[in-house]
């Protein structure tokens, strides 16, 4: 069953290289670089990465900005259940109709087809996640050493570089990773809300078919976040053990 | 004063002022941090919902055209759309029913195990659903590796939906076996074991023990997945077959289809979408507070105990 889930993801770098790979062939015939200079030549795709790295790192900034108040309170609040679930029910809404019904209104506000329009969108599966890797962070041992701390300085922001900063510096790092990586593989909001923009998802699938080298090639750059946001996490578990 | 040396030195005051004050120190906390975040997401969530409905009443929303029925009329008369909603509920159950099938005897087997074998099976969880449909394109598609090596028929895009079920198979059992897993905790090892000395059937054990511990993440996992799967539009559209739709590829191509002119009827199949997704929801919820009102009992068949 390992293999199973875990075997398929050998073939993509394979594909990655295979510049001539006809059926009935279980080898390539030739193995090149057509795919990623197809990739780094191609104006679009370019466009495409660069818009949804900008995309992705303003949503994951942002989310963790309007994460950070949010986790602490519902990690010191007793009884926070409901507002749990406030925060976490628009995770199951179909991301497609969240783009699409928010286009309506932003193309009032000519916000559609923009990536501020494309940040707000994201920011709906963004901002959860931020606030479930942040809120185990705000530990009982971390908020009375803060309580201490305004009792030593009085100052809030020496209290916030001092000690909230440091306890919480991995934290803040696995929620950035992992705000990135919503926004990055967002395919539903970025099509109603931005199909106008070019972005890595959207122009992924059509190439699945066309051209399997070079859908593999981004493929493989749309599995790096995920991956460095694990390796992230694993680190912090082991550190934290 | 240095960074470091404060963040030690609160841990000593700490203990200091609750000596003085002979109490525990208070925090400032209080819910006031809750409302941006849940103005934001709840404010967009709430915008997208009604700004689908809206649309399809009212197809010129942007131009304040009239309201209308009209949509709502075609949609429910149209037999692609009855098609794609029976195909949608059909996929998410299967999908749904083979994950939880194989994630529990996954979990099981990995409960023992070292965290090398967790790990990996956990590893496809944040992996975006659409490269793993790539995958199953490049393995079982039409001239894929399987194809090549053991002459399989091509699962991709069959009118079935094999192929679909099958990439949210792959996605969804790590997610639940995780989940699983997490529940099993040490406490219901030991209450497990107890059991054992109690009741020799494998059967009452499972019944008995092991069931009570596993419904609740069981049925709200499933629940995300089956919402999950009801809503998800890029693995349909690699995977997927082209007749019929999934609702919202069916949204997709009927704007493809018949022009910007049809986005009033697209939006009435995303309407249908977010019902089916929030019946699921207050299926989950009323599970949820229901679970946690009766407790977590765990307990042995009658006349076993």
């Amino acid at each position: 069953m390992v293999v199973l889930l875990v075997g398929p993801f050998v073939l993509l770098p394979i594909r990655v290289f295979a510049d001539e790979w006809r059926a009935p062939n279980i080898i390539p015939q030739r193995f090149g670089l057509r795919g990623i200079t197809r990739v780094a030549e191609d104006g679009l795709l370019v466009e495409a990465i660069a818009n949804s790295v900008v995309v992705a790192t303003i949503s994951a900034i942002v989310g963790v900005v309007f994460g950070w108040p949010a986790a602490r309170s519902l990690a010191i609040s007793r009884n926070a259940r409901g507002a749990w679930l406030a925060i976490l029910l628009p995770l199951l809404l179909p991301p497609l109709v969240v783009g699409e019904g928010l286009r309506v209104w932003f193309l009032r506000l000519g916000l559609a087809d923009s990536l501020i329009g494309l940040v707000l969108a994201h920011l709906v599966f963004v901002v959860p996640y931020c606030i479930l890797i942040l809120s185990p962070g705000f530990t009982p041992e971390l908020v009375r050493r803060e309580s201490a701390a305004m009792v030593l300085t009085g100052d809030l922001k020496q209290r916030f570089v001092s000690v909230t900063l440091p306890a919480m510096r991995r934290q803040i790092a696995l929620a950035l990773a992992l705000g990135f990586t919503i926004s990055w593989a967002q395919y539903g909001t970025s099509l109603g809300v931005g199909g106008g923009v070019p972005m890595l998802p959207l122009l992924l699938v059509p190439l699945v078919r066309s051209d399997p080298q070079v859908a593999a090639v981004l493929d493989i750059i749309l599995i790096a976040p995920p991956l460095f946001a694990l390796a992230l996490s694993q680190t912090t578990a082991s550190k934290a053990i | 004063m240095h960074a470091a040396g404060l963040y030690r030195r609160c841990g000593s005051i700490q203990w200091k002022v609750e000596s003085l004050t002979n109490r525990s120190v208070k925090h400032d906390g209080s819910s006031r941090g809750l409302i941006p975040a849940v103005l934001l997401v709840g404010g967009l969530s709430l915008a997208g919902l009604a700004g689908v409905v809206s649309a399809s009443f009212r197809p010129n929303a942007v131009l304040n055209g009239a309201y209308g029925t009209d949509a709502w009329v075609r949609l429910l008369d149209d037999p692609n759309f009855v098609d794609s909603l029976i195909f949608t509920v059909r996929a998410a159950l299967i999908s749904t029913a083979l994950s939880v099938a194989v994630s529990i005897p996954l979990a099981f087997a990995l409960r023992r195990r070292e965290t090398v074998a967790r790990a990996l099976v956990a590893a496809p969880i944040p992996i975006p659903h659409i490269v793993t449909a790539t995958l199953v394109v490049l393995w079982l598609g039409p001239s894929g590796l399987a194809d090549r090596v053991f002459a399989t028929l091509p699962i991709v895009r069959d009118s079935f939906g094999v192929g679909l079920i099958f990439v949210y198979f792959l996605k969804e059992v790590p997610f639940l076996t995780v989940l699983i897993l997490s529940s099993l905790g040490e406490e219901d090892q030991s209450r497990e074991e107890a059991a054992r000395t109690l009741s020799p059937s494998r059967l009452d054990r499972w019944r008995g023990v092991l069931l009570p511990q596993l419904r609740r993440p069981l049925v709200l996992g499933s629940l995300v997945v089956a919402a999950f799967v009801v809503g998800s539009t890029e693995v349909p559209l690699v995977v997927g077959p082209l007749t019929p739709d999934v609702l919202t590829t069916w949204s997709i191509t009927i704007i493809r289809i018949r022009g910007p002119i049809a986005r009033a009827d697209a939006a009435a199949g995303l309407v249908v979408t977010s019902a089916l997704v929030i019946i699921l929801a207050v299926v989950a919820i009323w599970f949820a507070f229901r679970g946690r009102a009766n407790g977590r009992s765990a307990t042995l068949p009658r006349g076993k105990s």
